[in-house]
């Protein structure tokens, strides 16, 4: 069947309804997935969950749009903030985590809270708390097929999702580099045993979470508008996201946050009392669902081990 | 024969509790060093020490120079080779991606090809296990790829802590005649921490006994099988 003759299909307007909003769900989730990815590659590395990647992330945002408006051509400052992100990542593993590495869990909230209100200060700063128009990465496409509407803008924050996914995956399995970081992650005494520098691999992984979360504060930045708290809530979904899929899991991540997507978007629209007003506490609701039915989430893993 | 491993007067501990106060001793090539003692003497302490697991004073001698200033992976790099006690591999990685760690610092292709040719041919089963997550083997088969790990890269001094813990009596049996071999046909040092004492000082060229952190008593294996001492404390009869 092709697509053309697929379009004349004419769906109940429920189903259209349904399937919209599924797309939609879609796309904000692949969103929530890429935060929820940089969450889950400092957890992995460190142990800590960053409650401040959403405010780093639209701190970068914010470099993007400022140079951007000092005239460079947006792609280009697109990719001059994925590497500005990648150093700023690491040097706040570097000056300020690695201090604090093993010390107990409150310490670990009390500097990330730190990090939180600290990065929403600086943006605040420099860019005071009036939102600013970001510019949008892809065009202004969209194609109805069947009654539903598909956007250049949400296809493209999909693409952008199985691009991280694929890297990610490569660089993880197949480099020298994403094993030496893998280890380091799960075996911290042991790593430094065969060669492996272990705090500049905990570094590497700062840096490219922060790359991450930089790439999803620019997916959805047009949408919310750059402002300094944008990823408040976007962080919370991705930590829902992150719970549900599995804190060492980079596929739980993501099925995760598709997943609180995906139900934020069909709640708000079908169940008639949570709307719009009440849809943050679709991911509460999820979280505490995961927690109760399988603390280590979907794709988390317990260990093989034989004696 | 040159000594590979020169300790001279060697301090650590954990925290404000000193375990080691200062030994000395040494390794030389192709030579099995065996290291003695009770429970809690030291022992597992002075290996972390001499990997840089743990901070230590002192001096470390490798080659006649000293590492003592040198992080854990810089002292990797030099030759230092260090088998944890209890599972010596990275139990959530594969067999291959655990030889792939232990040939972390080796960059030339041909030299990992073979490294890997040299194991196979040691133990016919890791290459059927390739895939299979290094904590789902065997005890045995654990403490055989941990060596093997720990020998990609060709390192000075081989130190294990404890390998035969859990392992049935025969495999141990094959795991020793494995060092021995090693010291034999590769010239490797090798650092071995025992509580099994009699099997130990079979494959030893020398031990050292330690005790609440101090050298008790040092000399050949054949003299320390027959001093009354070790034969009572160690040997059991």
């Amino acid at each position: 069947m092709t697509i053309r003759s697929f379009a004349k299909l004419t769906l109940v307007p429920d189903m259209q309804l349904f399937l919209q909003q599924i797309v939609e769900g879609l796309a904000s989730g692949a969103i929530y997935a890429s935060l929820a990815l940089a969450l889950v590659l400092i957890y992995r590395a460190t142990r800590i969950v960053n409650f401040a990647q959403g405010e780093m992330a639209t701190l970068s945002a914010y470099f993007a749009w400022q140079l951007n408006q000092w005239g460079m051509p947006f792609w280009l400052s697109l990719i001059i903030v994925a590497a500005v992100s990648f150093v700023m990542g690491a040097l706040v593993f570097r000056l300020i985590m690695r201090p604090v590495l093993g010390a107990s869990d409150n310490t670990m909230v009390v500097v990330c809270i730190g990090l939180f209100v600290g990065f929403e200060a600086v943006a605040l700063w420099f860019w005071g708390a009036d939102p600013h128009a970001f510019p949008r990465i892809f065009p202004d496409y969209a194609w109805t097929i069947g009654g539903v509407r598909l956007t250049a803008n949400n296809l493209g924050i999909l693409a952008t999702l199985c691009l991280l996914t694929v890297g990610l995956s490569a660089l993880f399995r197949y480099t020298r580099i994403g094993l030496a970081m893998r280890a380091s992650a799960a075996e911290r005494e042991k790593s430094p045993l065969v060669g492996i520098p272990v705090e500049n691999m905990l570094m590497l992984g700062w840096g490219l979470a922060a790359t991450v979360g930089f790439i999803a504060a620019a997916l959805i930045a047009p949408s919310l508008f750059l402002s300094p708290p944008m990823m408040v809530s976007v962080v919370i979904y991705a930590l829902a996201a992150a719970t549900l899929g599995g804190w060492d899991s980079l596929a739980g991540a993501i099925v995760g946050g598709l997943v609180v997507g995906i139900a934020e978007s069909l709640c708000a629209t079908f169940i008639g009392f949570i709307g719009t007003d009440l849809k943050v506490g679709v991911p509460f609701a999820l979280m505490a669902i995961i927690l109760l039915a399988r603390p280590q989430g979907l794709f988390g893993t317990s260990a093989v081990i034989r004696a | 024969m040159t000594a590979v491993l020169q300790v001279h007067g060697l301090r650590a501990g954990y925290g404000s509790i000193r375990v080691l106060h200062g030994i000395d001793f040494e390794v030389k090539e192709a030579e099995i060093v065996a290291f003695l003692g009770a429970n809690g003497a030291g022992k597992t302490t002075t290996l972390r020490a001499l990997s840089g697991i743990i901070p230590a004073r002192g001096a470390i001698l490798l080659d006649g120079h000293d590492v003592i200033a040198m992080s854990a992976d810089k002292r990797a790099q030099r030759g230092i080779a260090h088998i944890p006690q209890g599972r010596g591999t990275f139990v959530d990685f594969t067999v291959a991606e655990n030889l792939a760690l232990g040939a972390y610092l080796l960059r030339d292709k041909a030299a990992i090809r073979s490294a890997l040719d040299y194991w196979d041919d040691i133990f016919p089963w890791l290459a059927a296990r390739r895939n299979q997550p290094a904590g789902s083997l065997s005890g045995g088969e654990q403490q055989m790829l941990a060596v093997a790990r720990a020998l990609m890269t060709k390192p000075r001094i081989l130190m294990c802590d404890e390998p035969s813990l859990g392992l049935a009596p025969t495999t141990t049996q094959s795991l020793f005649s494995l060092l021995d071999r090693l010291s034999n046909e590769r010239g490797m040092a090798i650092l071995l921490v025992e509580q099994n004492a009699r099997l130990t000082l079979k494959i030893a060229h020398r031990a050292y006994v330690i005790e609440s952190g101090e050298m008790k008593l040092a000399g050949s294996a054949a003299e320390l099988r027959d001093n009354p001492l070790i034969r009572q404390a160690y040997l059991g009869a």
